[in-house]
């Protein structure tokens, strides 16, 4: 580990950080609903790659080396940011590497920062995960290219260097290329322990390298999961009832089912479709479709159930959670002033720009899927319960994903691809509508949370004590990992216990089982846990009368890295010379799990009736940033996502269903809103870190500490837009 | 029923003349670089032209294209398409790249009819185009840098 814990003076004991955690859970328990495919060549991986040597990578003779990238690229970059540490280990030269996805579901594929036994792209993890194993990897071919190299020449092996795709003989300039060692090579032994380059060896770490991926987005040709098809497919689409769980009790299809191309009509668990030869087809005899729901208790939800439910949980006792330290009680007697406040956030959905599919082929036990997918395992899972298959024989077929942000572990989707397919009798890709899509989501928590924050006679916190109440990812999504954890859940995570080194520290968690699907969403629950924290402070300092950076500075003084973050976005940001009628706001985030300090200012302008965002400036030190350029877009996007997040988006309940069904009601940051960005990465040390949604977390408190400077109104429900300010 | 997309006649068999175009030049004409987002112009991931004008094919019907002439993003050229395309590819633009085609022909159709766009040009032209990822920043460079490019 590096030395991100110890910025406070404090160190965090091991196992109450979620890094700490997760790791050294293992990968070899078993899980029964998804578990790996026993021979690694089947489940999607095909079979005799030529040139392949190991689960890593492999070699053709024309010299191209291919990065075998088992994560998935939602557009985070982590498909050119593998591939560059497979090239740098390894000494490739840069225009000669490739990559190609798979989704095998290997065991060298689970990342060991995350769930046990799954194949998952999660957490920002893919280069902090794999950073290791992708160099073991790469370090053993190369080794295997030497020994190879080292017979053909006549030479001994500690004579010859690589680089450039080539195994040079120093003293006689003689060299092999990759292409004419690498059918030798692979006959080498395996090194157990190969040699891992020093970091000056490195020469592609490091460097701002253009994205692979960027030419295929630009000309059409990438595919995502909707293009994907099988062949002689039929088209689905389906509706779901209007609360989450609600199933469907009769349905008449009297004069749906003669439409032309109609195929079938049938219930799914939670809704109905239709199946015909064109997807056109199939959205207009659903039209006519009239089935009915039985009753179900989550068709009374409502945003003030929700609410109800929240505020009830917060009188509730909960769980103590990780990070919880010293004498808050005592010490808010000693306080020269105690503040209290609330705070809360609403469901949001992820609404990525392709909406959910799943294409599926079943014939007899053998299972084919193709959609985007962020987890192989989840949807191969999700496919052989619903047909009650092994897992083992489902094949998942998955490229680039048109987003994630949280939301690519199919479940329904999937279920109704394989049940429609099953009863089709032929290959069916269902294309859930941008209304289902947005209604029957993963959504993110809503939340409340209510804290008091105890200040010395200095100005400073003495006591924190947070309470909150909120749906539990674990708990609603890997529901087998939580039975283990439990009452663990990634709400209780840097609730408390942070980085400032307040003394005196409380937190607790409260579940509260809210009536909407949960799942994980980009900056998860450092984005609540930050609001609170950094509101706080930041109204600490104003009372205190202290300029919001420089208390910041004082609390995080024994971290020069922290430090550096803070002072380097208030050069670029100007921080205290903003433009008359401007107004900024700051937040900070420290992460150990991300490895990251980011300090976010948001600068706006005008008056709460007509509030501008002018400008967002992030400065990031997640440790090694591999490819800064790939690292600067990841928390410059991250930034902009949670701008979007707390500026107008909320999905409220009524009637148990979602009341937001398109981009006309919910409504995500378009162009003519968007501010200028700048980010600047701090690269930091050999470790790398997290970029993917750091950025994310601390925007929205950044800006909400910007309006109370801008207006005076302290706003602390999300989304700022309708709560006090309107944007323009 | 005929189309024309991309300079190529296809004879559509079996379809009905209120299909929108996207789905037509999906799943008939089997092109996918037009993507599905809202399928109610409020995206504009599905843009396309007809007859050199942006359109959202989600709400654009085939018995409104009639005989219009259909490009999309496989075919899009010229020399505001080439520097468009160049430009995004020297800015790194697209993250997920979902929404980029739709982005790429409301691009192009902007600097086709202003060859020199101010800021707010740009933000008005492109505000019908969502981008989840928030390239939103690097679009507006890309288009800068083609606009000068063109300018040259």
């Amino acid at each position: 580990m590096n030395t991100v814990e110890t910025s406070s003076g404090r160190e965090i004991v091991g196992g109450t950080s979620r890094r700490g955690f997760l790791e050294g859970i293992g990968t070899t328990a078993f899980l029964l609903a998804f578990q790996l495919p026993v021979s690694p060549g089947r489940a999607g991986e095909p079979s005799g790659v030529s040139g392949q040597f190991n689960a890593f990578l492999a070699i053709g003779e024309d010299d191209v080396v291919t990065a075998i990238i088992a994560q998935t690229e939602g557009g985070q970059g982590n498909s050119t940011g593998m591939t560059q540490v497979i090239a740098a280990e390894l000494g490739a030269a840069w225009p000669r590497m490739r990559y190609r996805f798979t989704t095998g579901r290997r065991p060298e594929y689970i990342n060991p920062m995350l769930y046990e036994g799954l194949v998952l792209t999660a957490g920002s993890s893919s280069i902090p995960g794999f950073y290791g194993a992708m160099r073991r990897a790469a370090a053993a071919t190369r080794e295997m290219l030497v020994a190879a190299a080292a017979k053909q020449l006549g030479v001994s092996p500690g004579d010859l260097s690589v680089s450039e795709s080539k195994v040079t003989h120093s003293h006689s300039g003689r060299y092999l290329t990759f292409g004419q060692l690498a059918a030798a090579a692979a006959k080498e032994p395996v090194p157990a322990e190969p040699r891992l380059r020093a970091r000056k060896e490195l020469l592609l770490i490091g460097q701002p390298l253009d994205r692979l991926d960027v030419p295929p987005k630009v000309d059409g040709s990438a595919r995502f999961g909707l293009d994907l098809e099988a062949p002689d497919m039929l088209y689905a689409a389906v509706r779901h009832g209007p609360a989450y769980g609600s199933t469907v009790a009769a349905i008449d299809d009297a004069k749906a089912k003669s439409m032309p191309g109609v195929r079938l009509i049938m219930a799914v668990p939670q809704g109905v479709a239709v199946v015909a030869d064109q997807y056109w087809q199939a959205v207009k005899a659903l039209a006519e479709v009239r089935e009915t729901y039985a009753s179900h208790p989550n068709d009374n939800a409502s945003s003030t159930t929700v609410e109800v439910a929240l505020r009830r949980g917060l009188e509730q006792p909960g769980h103590p959670t990780m990070g919880s330290h010293g004498d808050v009680a005592t010490a808010m007697k000693s306080a020269v002033k105690v503040l209290e406040a609330e705070f809360s956030m609403p469901f949001l959905s992820h609404a990525c720009m392709e909406p959910v599919s799943c294409t599926a082929r079943v014939s007899g036990d053998q299972v084919e899927l193709w959609l985007s997918t962020k987890s192989p395992s989840l949807d191969a899972g999700h496919a052989a319960r619903a047909l009650g298959i092994d897992p083992s024989t489902v094949v998942v077929h998955n490229e680039y994903q048109g987003g994630d942000f949280g939301r690519r572990s199919g479940m329904e989707h999937t279920t109704e691809a394989v049940l429609l397919a099953k009863a089709a009798g032929r290959p069916v890709k269902v294309v859930w509508t941008r209304e289902e899509d947005l209604r029957v989501d993963q959504h993110r928590t809503a939340f409340l949370g209510r804290v008091r924050m105890g200040l010395g006679a200095d100005g400073t916190p003495v006591a924190y004590e947070a309470k909150i109440a909120c749906d539990g990812l674990w708990q609603r999504l890997f529901p087998w990992f939580y039975a283990k954890k439990k009452p663990v859940d990634l709400p209780m995570f840097n609730l408390v216990g942070g980085s400032y080194g307040i003394p005196n520290e409380a937190g607790t968690y409260v579940n509260v089982p809210l009536p909407v699907r949960i799942g994980a969403f980009r900056g998860n629950n450092d984005t609540h846990n930050g609001f609170m924290l950094e509101t706080m402070i930041d109204e600490a300092a104003h009372i205190a009368g202290a300029d919001p950076l420089a208390y910041r500075r004082r609390l995080l003084s024994k971290d020069a890295r922290s430090i550096a973050v803070l002072d380097r976005a208030a050069a670029i940001a100007g921080w205290g010379k903003a433009a008359p009628g401007h107004h900024q706001g700051i937040a900070y985030l420290q992460s150990e799990f991300y490895r990251c300090r980011l300090a976010v200012i948001a600068e706006v302008s005008g008056t709460a009736d007509a509030l501008r965002v002018e400008r967002l400036v992030g400065v990031c030190d997640s440790g090694l940033a591999i490819n800064p350029l790939l690292a600067e877009r990841a928390v410059e996007a991250g930034m902009i996502f949670g701008l979007s997040n707390s500026m107008s988006e909320r999905i409220s309940l009524a009637g148990g269903a979602p009341e937001q069904t398109n981009f006309d009601t919910y409504e995500i940051l378009r162009i003519d809103q968007t501010p200028d960005v700048i980010v600047e990465i701090i690269s930091v040390g050999d470790e790398p870190g997290s970029f993917g949604e750091v950025g994310t977390m601390p925007v929205g408190t950044a800006l909400g500490n910007a309006i109370f400077s801008a207006t005076g109104k302290r706003i602390r429900t999300q989304p700022f837009g309708g709560n006090g300010v309107t944007f323009v | 029923m005929k189309l024309m997309v991309n300079g190529q006649e296809r004879v559509l068999e079996g379809v009905d003349s209120d299909m929108p175009l996207l789905w037509a030049i999906r799943d008939l004409v089997g092109l996918k670089g037009t993507k599905f987002g809202c399928g109610k112009a409020l995206c504009g991931a599905c843009t396309v032209h007809l007859d050199g004008q942006p359109v959202r094919s989600c709400q654009t019907f085939l018995a409104d294209v009639g005989d219009g002439k259909v490009t999309t993003i496989e075919a899009i050229s010229g020399p505001v398409a080439e520097a468009v395309k160049s430009a995004w590819i020297k800015n790194n633009v697209p993250q997920c790249g979902y929404c980029q085609s739709g982005q790429i022909m409301s691009a192009v159709a902007l600097l086709e009819s202003n060859p020199k766009p101010s800021r707010d040009d740009v933000n008005s032209a492109m505000s019908g185009n969502i981008c989840r990822c928030g390239t939103y920043p690097r679009i507006r460079a890309a288009i800068a840098d083609a606009s000068k490019h063109l300018g040259q």
